[in-house]
């Protein structure tokens, strides 16, 4: 079930970004892509663990690209969510090898996916809205959200650390 | 870890070339990252409290036998998404049937078990507790915890049985038993014949003696049957050890120590084992099953360490005079020590399972290896001459034979160990 979504999210991540940069005439852009993704499935299948990280660097990097190219901003969107998607399906298959195949492995793979699909669908509505909204800023306002953002996140990550050991 | 960080330095690198760039696409790009952080931490879970309780199914068990293992983990704590349990088994090489990890949610109440069976030949498995590492649904925070659960197994030796072996130690105990003291008064051979002393039992008395001596009074003295000390000792030394592939010549000293042991206390005698490696180990001298099951213990998770001279054996750990059985494949260096141990009046005896069949054997096909072994062979039998020279007992033994059939034929008592013949009246 797992290799499936996996699956179903790598080939949905380089049909957005392939349509995307195809859209814009970048023929080897997409075939690069193509490969890249092709590299990834076939790493996930022969075990190289360094390919997962690899993968979604490198396409997320394509989705940065994109966006200065003028690439269609949804398609990019539905290409990186689907990125991360593998890439969490790919880290979670890895946690999987260590238990055993029985009926609890499987209530617990059915919890991931749905887990993964309610972020899915919440990434996909604040993204679309966000590119969807166009609000004209100031420069003074761009900086104080940007420095808002870079602080909320640097909270973030000290929330996360909060209690370990 | 890693992987948070990674996901963190792509959101900062989406925001700041968004920000530089003032392209709005980019920081909508990093939305869905920021989100699935975010549903990741929702879901880690809070303080861990687990409970783990081990269940062995028998503390000790003979060799070769599965033990069943259980291991229960109860979450008195809030919910866990993501648990993996992994039992530490001790590395000594066992044989696992089962799962001795486990992955898995864990809801408030909620328990797991792990269930597998343990099998080895010998030695003792200390269980010291279980690896638990917890993370949310993300897989980002991951959180490693030991948790103790104590067990310990030990798996002892199945030693094969043997036919009582004689022996005549110098000096013996005051409790009766099979071994010839050489002491006059109760038991069944005739010893000597002797002048009668009032308060000697009047059914001793040798009539056809007394009657040709007229009037003095003769009795037949017999010779008085008594246990001995038997001092055991386990050459555990690791030079002394020939290991080939899985099978070790040491193992083969312990299966026989075993049995010896088990030999000598049926037959009533006080056993005490001294394991002789870098470090001692001294079991006190003791009699029957109690004797046995302590000395199975110890020989369950005796070790081959250090390459101590023989010199240093602590000889004052045994009754003066009494049986020292030592096995040992034996080196050049210990004929000196094993000549010092006859000189002091100790009877020895030498179990030495031979090192030179042993590897020879497995190296059958090497074109060299016949004489290697030939020479070898020689130099081991000048060696064995040695010390059988100094009035040691000593068995060759190849350890593809049993040591039953090798022990049948050898006569343990020494030269000067010979029995006395009944006194003459003159």
């Amino acid at each position: 079930m797992i290799s499936r979504a996996f699956i179903l999210n790598l080939c949905l991540a380089l049909a957005g970004f392939a349509i995307a940069y195809l859209a814009r005439g970048l023929t080897f852009v997409a075939i690069a892509l193509f490969f890249l993704v092709l590299t990834w499935g076939f790493g996930e299948r022969s075990g190289w663990k360094w390919v997962t990280n690899v993968g979604l660097v490198g396409l997320l990097a394509a989705a940065a690209a994109g966006t200065f190219l003028n690439a269609n901003l949804f398609l990019l969107l539905l290409g990186t969510v689907c990125t991360l998607n593998a890439w969490d399906l790919a880290n979670f298959r890895g946690r999987l090898k260590h238990g055993k195949e029985n009926e609890e492995l499987r209530n617990l793979e059915r919890r991931h996916l749905t887990w993964l699909l309610g972020v899915t669908g919440i990434s996909l509505l604040l993204s679309g809205a966000a590119l969807a909204l166009h609000i004209r800023l100031n420069l003074a306002a761009a900086i104080f959200l940007g420095i808002m953002c870079v602080i909320g996140i640097g909270q973030f990550v000290r929330q996360s650390f909060r209690g370990k050991t | 870890m890693r992987k948070f960080w990674l996901l963190i330095l792509i959101v900062y690198a989406l925001l700041f070339l968004g920000l530089a760039s003032m392209k709005g696409a980019l920081l909508g790009l990093a939305i869905p990252l920021v989100v699935y952080l975010a549903a990741g931490q929702v879901t880690r879970p809070g303080e861990l409290n687990l409970r783990v309780v081990r269940k062995l199914g028998a503390e000790r068990e003979a060799g070769s036998v599965p033990v069943p293992v259980e291991l229960f983990v109860t979450n008195a704590g809030s919910r866990v998404e993501e648990i993996l349990v992994q039992d530490l088994l001790p590395d000594e090489g066992i044989k696992v049937d089962g799962q001795t990890q486990m992955f898995t949610t864990l809801p408030p109440g909620g328990d797991l078990s792990l269930r597998y069976s343990v099998a080895m030949q010998r030695g003792i498995l200390n269980f010291t507790g279980v690896r638990v590492t917890t993370g949310d649904a993300s897989g980002l925070s991951q959180k490693d915890t030991f948790l103790p659960a104590p067990g310990c197994l030990t798996v002892k030796l199945d030693a094969r049985k043997l036919r009582p072996i004689s022996i005549r130690p110098f000096r013996t105990r005051l409790y009766a038993g099979p071994i010839p003291a050489r002491i006059g008064g109760p038991g069944v051979t005739i010893f000597r014949v002797r002048e009668y002393q009032p308060g000697d039992p009047r059914r001793w008395i040798n009539w056809k003696i007394s009657a040709r001596r007229s009037p003095q009074l003769y009795i037949n003295e017999f010779e008085q049957d008594r246990i001995a000390d038997v001092g055991l000792i386990l050459d555990a030394r690791l030079a002394r050890d020939v290991r080939v592939a899985d099978e070790t010549l040491f193992e083969h000293a312990v299966r026989a120590t075993a049995s010896l042991a088990e030999a000598f206390l049926h037959e009533g005698h006080r056993v005490s084992l001294l394991v002789y490696g870098w470090d001692l180990a001294w079991t006190f001298p003791g009699y029957g099953k109690l004797q046995i099951e302590r000395i199975r213990r110890v020989l369950a998770g005796v070790r081959t360490v250090g390459s101590m001279r023989l010199d240093f054996l602590p000889v004052r750990l045994f009754s003066p005079r009494s049986q020292i059985v030592l096995i040992s494949s034996l080196g050049e260096a210990d004929l000196k020590m094993l000549v010092r141990l006859r000189g002091q009046g100790f009877d020895v005896f030498v179990v030495s399972p031979d090192p030179v069949d042993f590897e020879a054997r497995l190296f059958q096909d090497r074109p060299m290896a016949p004489t290697a072994a030939r020479i070898a062979h020689l130099e081991r039998a000048l060696l064995l001459s040695k010390i059988r020279q100094a009035g040691v007992t000593v068995l060759d033994w190849q350890v593809h034979n049993s040591l039953e059939r090798a022990i049948s034929g050898v006569r343990i008592a020494g030269p000067g160990m010979v029995r006395k013949a009944p006194g003459k009246v003159s």
